[in-house]
């Protein structure tokens, strides 16, 4: 496995970056990319984190939710397209791109459900990057994509967001509050429109607890998105395909400490649930171990000579200081090593090491160590 | 890199805040949000604020929701339950699952059991409850604020958050919420939790970050979205600040060290190491003192870094003194 992860980036035409955030995922997502363009391959990377530092250390202004090419010196021969997704734009994007017909697009885009849907409730970044996905992947001009997952615990959200998109759209729900054309013309009342169809017990118990009000929304938002349904729904069930293709690969990051190992294993779990089995781990920021020689406070002494620090009370504080610092880096050293048995253990799969860089570099040089610790000759 | 001025490790002005802050909030809000992006610590600075409410003599409640399965932070300690309970002596705490309190909640929030136990029977409008997005945050932030409710008087809930995304929208859940219904009883308790999760005087957001440059441009960042979403704020934890590890020899000296041959360059080189974090931890824990000044926001609150030894009690009772040993740093002459 001397080649680190050279062969999941040739395999593979998308890869999901998944972990508990914190942990260096979106600067790895971009190592990734630069990796795969500088073997010859289109790329593009789709982040949730609004990463401006990180673009600008790749030589790109900002990232948005149009593509922003990084520069050839840094990708040649291949391409790296770098985008932010910024859901209420790309929400009013898909409308723009599914109905075309303006008064109907203006309505929709003026609901106030909507409204609500796109800018101000939770959720919807994970919906509107499975639709992004859906778009990069089905356009043709990229060999891979790498999706940086939201940095969420749970997995799950993202996971779940093709089901929970289908069922939001799913005819079974939507049928109640779908106006007819009868109805549209007559612009009933809410519970006039309930008298009519006695049984609708669904939409009276929602209407209830929710109000009058906003069922009526709810009926002007499903009628407006009449017909769009069953696009949605097969978005959905074309993505949890592409989850399950085997050019897709997810990739687990993580720190190296026994708490955010355990975090990553949970990720695991989690896959399993959709069958999905993650093909690598990423330990990053990984404290290495040292080797250790002993030290005596003569050699200190002698050392600080040199120094003019010839004080013994000195020279005994700064040994005792010596002592603490390797004593200190040893245990973050041994606290790691303790989490990277864990994670080897329980894995079964690859397990990648990046080491904790010891200077403070620039984000350009950190990517540039990212990728000479993944793809360059450094093995597990 | 962004050229920011160096300061010399010991010219800070802001690891001298006074950590009783935390314990005014301790003793004084229901409910605290610990709020920060993933990997800051969030989770050890909700435990550590559990133990030194419980020194504090109060009873505190550590909520988490939907958390993953890892080791008890907390010292004689166990992973919480789904069902609130003593994880340590002295402190509750509950593991709330998302879908449960859906229905916890809508039992609170509508006017008959009945119509709950419908709607919950009832496929078509479970999966409407189940598809729209802000269904679960409402129902998170409804039930942290019928726990606060039931435990008044008794101790802190402190809410242990997953990331800073899904801290706001929770927090900003109840307005979402209302901004749709308009009317109606779902409306009526949507408005009641706001008025508890927005009143300074109930609730506090604690923010964690580390003294890193990308986590600290970010908790200002975060920081302004509560602002402008009027969510309250409360002190700003700095975690796992690395100390001057040789206070004795200047920047210089140690390099010269670490030229030595065998064993002192060896070990110089470790002090080098956490010498650079050691300022990088003051340069940005002084940028970010300066962002939450601008912003009239603060305390800052800086937590040393302490790693845990394999095979130790996660979190020793240590942790839980932090506190204590950063309140006489603050008080007495520093170096």
């Amino acid at each position: 496995m001397g080649e680190g992860l050279k062969p999941v980036l040739k395999r593979s035409s998308l890869i999901v970056s998944v972990g508990s955030g914190g942990v260096g995922k979106t600067t790895t997502a971009a190592a990734l990319a630069i990796a795969a363009a500088r073997d010859g391959k289109r790329a593009a990377v789709l982040t949730i984190d609004p990463a401006r530092r990180l673009a600008q250390a790749l030589g790109i202004d900002k990232m948005g939710n149009t593509p922003s090419r990084l520069p050839d010196a840094l990708t040649g021969p291949g391409i790296v397209d770098a985008m932010m997704l910024e859901t209420a734009e790309c929400f009013d994007d898909l409308i723009a791109r599914l109905v075309p017909d303006e008064t109907r697009q203006e309505r929709l885009l003026q609901n106030r459900l909507y409204q609500v849907l796109a800018r101000h409730l939770g959720g919807t970044h994970e919906y509107m990057a499975v639709e992004k996905l859906f778009a990069l992947t089905s356009s043709g001009e990229y060999d891979l994509v790498i999706l940086d997952t939201p940095p969420s615990v749970n997995a799950l959200d993202f996971l779940d967001a093709p089901e929970r998109l289908a069922s939001f759209f799913s005819e079974k729900v939507t049928r109640f509050f779908v106006r007819s054309a009868e109805e549209e013309a007559q612009k009933k009342g809410f519970f006039a429109r309930m008298k009519d169809r006695a049984g609708d017990m669904a939409v009276t118990v929602l209407g209830k607890a929710l109000g009058e009000v906003f069922m009526d929304d709810v009926r002007d938002f499903a009628t407006a998105f009449q017909g769009l349904f069953a696009a949605f729904r097969e978005r959905g069930t074309v993505i949890n395909s592409l989850m399950a293709d085997p050019g897709t690969s997810f990739l687990v990051v993580s720190g190296a400490d026994p708490v955010r190992v355990s975090e990553a294993l949970e990720f695991v779990h989690t896959l399993r649930k959709f069958h999905i089995r993650p093909r690598a781990f990423i330990a990053n920021r990984v404290h290495l171990p040292l080797d250790v020689e002993a030290l005596t406070e003569d050699a200190t002494q002698k050392a600080l000579k040199k120094l003019n620090h010839a004080s013994n009370e000195e020279v005994h504080v700064i040994h005792d200081d010596l002592l603490q610092a390797r004593g200190f880096r040893s245990a973050l050293a041994r606290r790691d090593a303790a989490g990277l048995e864990i994670l080897r253990r329980e894995a079964r799969t690859q397990v990648h090491v990046v080491p904790e860089l010891e200077d403070e570099v620039a984000d350009r040089a950190a990517v540039e160590h990212v990728i000479a610790a993944l793809i360059g000759e450094r093995e597990d | 890199m962004t050229e920011i001025a160096t300061p010399t490790p010991d010219a800070s002005s802001w690891t001298g805040s006074d950590p009783t802050a935390l314990d005014d909030m301790l003793r004084t809000k229901r409910i605290v949000f610990v709020t920060g992006k993933g990997g800051v610590g969030k989770s050890v600075v909700a435990a550590v604020l559990a133990l030194r409410a419980r020194q504090l003599g109060l009873c505190p409640i550590l909520f988490e929701c939907d958390a993953p399965k890892r080791p008890a932070l907390l010292p004689e300690g166990r992973p919480p339950s789904s069902e609130l309970g003593e994880i340590a002596p002295g402190i509750l705490g509950v593991n709330q699952d998302s879908e449960d309190a859906v229905r916890a909640y809508a039992v609170a929030s509508l006017p008959s059991k009945t119509l709950a136990e419908m709607l919950f029977e009832n496929r078509v409008a479970q999966l409407f409850l189940r598809a729209s997005p802000s269904v679960s945050e409402m129902a998170l932030v409804g039930r942290i604020v019928q726990l606060a409710d039931a435990h008044d008087g008794q101790g802190p809930l402190i809410v242990d958050l997953h990331a800073t995304g899904h801290a706001l929208a929770m927090l900003r859940a109840p307005d979402g919420i209302m901004r749709v219904l308009r009317a109606g009883p779902v409306f009526d308790r949507a408005r009641a939790v706001r008025e508890v999760v927005l009143d300074p005087q109930q609730t506090a957001v604690l923010t964690v970050a580390l003294p890193e440059e990308l986590p600290v441009t970010e908790i200002l960042e975060f920081l302004d979205a509560l602002q402008d979403a009027g969510i309250p704020t409360g002190p700003t934890v700095v975690n796992a600040a690395y100390p001057d590890p040789c206070p004795a020899l200047t920047s210089d000296e140690i390099q010269k060290l670490v030229d030595t041959d065998g064993a002192v360059g060896a070990h110089a080189q470790d002090v080098a190491v956490l010498k650079r974090w050691a300022m990088r931890a003051d340069r940005e824990g002084q940028r970010l003192h300066e962002g939450l000044q601008e912003r009239s926001l603060g305390p800052l609150i800086r937590l040393p870094f302490v790693p845990f030894e394999p095979g130790d009690a996660p979190l020793s009772a240590q942790l839980g003194e932090w506190l204590d040993v950063a309140a006489k740093e603050a008080g007495g002459p520093h170096g």
